[in-house]
């Protein structure tokens, strides 16, 4: 179990740099363009990098004194309090992200029981939601460009997508909640390929 | 802005006003306007030749429209219209 935990913190924090690489990226673009599409792209991936890295930072504290003092209620009542901040940090990145494309428009044994209250299952539908309008924003931008960059921000939204529809299964089957990190890590690196291609 | 700046780099880099201004489809009131910041940033150089003046794209207006291009593909990979 901890080392589902150990590559799941591996590969969130892997996700989060990536994140906070497109952030960067999309900054550069606001500041040379002033369009307000890419700050709020900017503000999305700021968020939703910092907040995974919030969790991998609260959930290894968490897990450092689990190892020393087992679990307890506090300890219980930590983790669903980041569960719930970095739920809100996600639907604040989701958030921004539709605001962008609205604009554009315009123009251990106790680890398997923090897995549910990690994972929100409300929170997580919201997220599904907000995605499923983000995702048809960029099916409906490949389907215009039809090129190879939009393609790949098309695939890391869809995998965005199915990796939160994994979360919400996480409930039922803690298989998913794996295939969930999966998905979201391979949605990253979906966004870095795009990175790489367009700074060549 | 930046099509001005285009239309310098499709001539080599080295172009006339008339030019530009059919390039850009700007009026001459904003091409002027638009030259002075492009001057004043440092993106294009005026020189004289004979009786009029030339206009130049600069290393760091070359470097500005590399920049550009990668920005304007990472926007419309997003979708977003720059």
């Amino acid at each position: 179990m901890a080392s589902i935990l150990r590559s799941d913190l591996f590969m969130e924090s892997a996700s989060a740099i990536i994140s906070l690489l497109v952030a960067y990226y999309s900054m550069r673009a606001y500041k040379l363009t002033e369009n307000r599409s890419l700050m709020h792209l900017y503000y999305g991936f700021s968020i939703l990098g910092t907040g995974m890295f919030v969790r991998v930072f609260s959930l290894i504290y968490v897990v450092m004194i689990m190892a020393n003092m087992g679990g307890s209620r506090n300890i219980l009542g930590l983790t669903y309090t980041i569960g719930v901040i970095y739920g809100i940090l996600r639907i604040m990145a989701y958030g921004f992200f539709i605001i962008a494309y609205t604009e554009r428009k315009k123009t251990s044994t106790i680890l398997p029981a923090i897995f549910p209250i990690i994972l929100n299952p409300y929170f997580e539908l919201i997220e599904i939601t907000m995605l499923i309008y983000v995702v048809i924003q960029t099916l409906i931008n490949f389907s215009e460009k039809r090129n190879i960059n939009a393609m790949l921000v098309l695939i890391a939204f869809s995998l965005l997508l199915l990796s939160h529809i994994a979360f919400a299964f996480s409930i039922i089957n803690l298989r998913f909640y794996m295939v969930g990190h999966i998905l979201q890590f391979t949605a990253f690196l979906s966004m870095l390929i795009m990175l790489i291609r367009i700074g060549r | 802005m930046v099509d001005i700046l285009n239309t310098i780099k499709e001539d080599g880099g080295k172009t006339g006003i008339t030019r530009i201004l059919y390039g850009a489809n700007l009026s001459h009131d904003r091409l002027v306007k638009y030259i002075e910041k492009l001057k004043e940033k440092n993106l294009i150089d005026i020189v004289k030749e004979g009786d009029r003046n030339m206009y130049l794209l600069t290393g760091k207006g070359y470097r500005f429209l590399e920049e550009y291009e990668k920005i304007r593909r990472f926007a419309e990979a997003f979708g977003i219209k720059i």
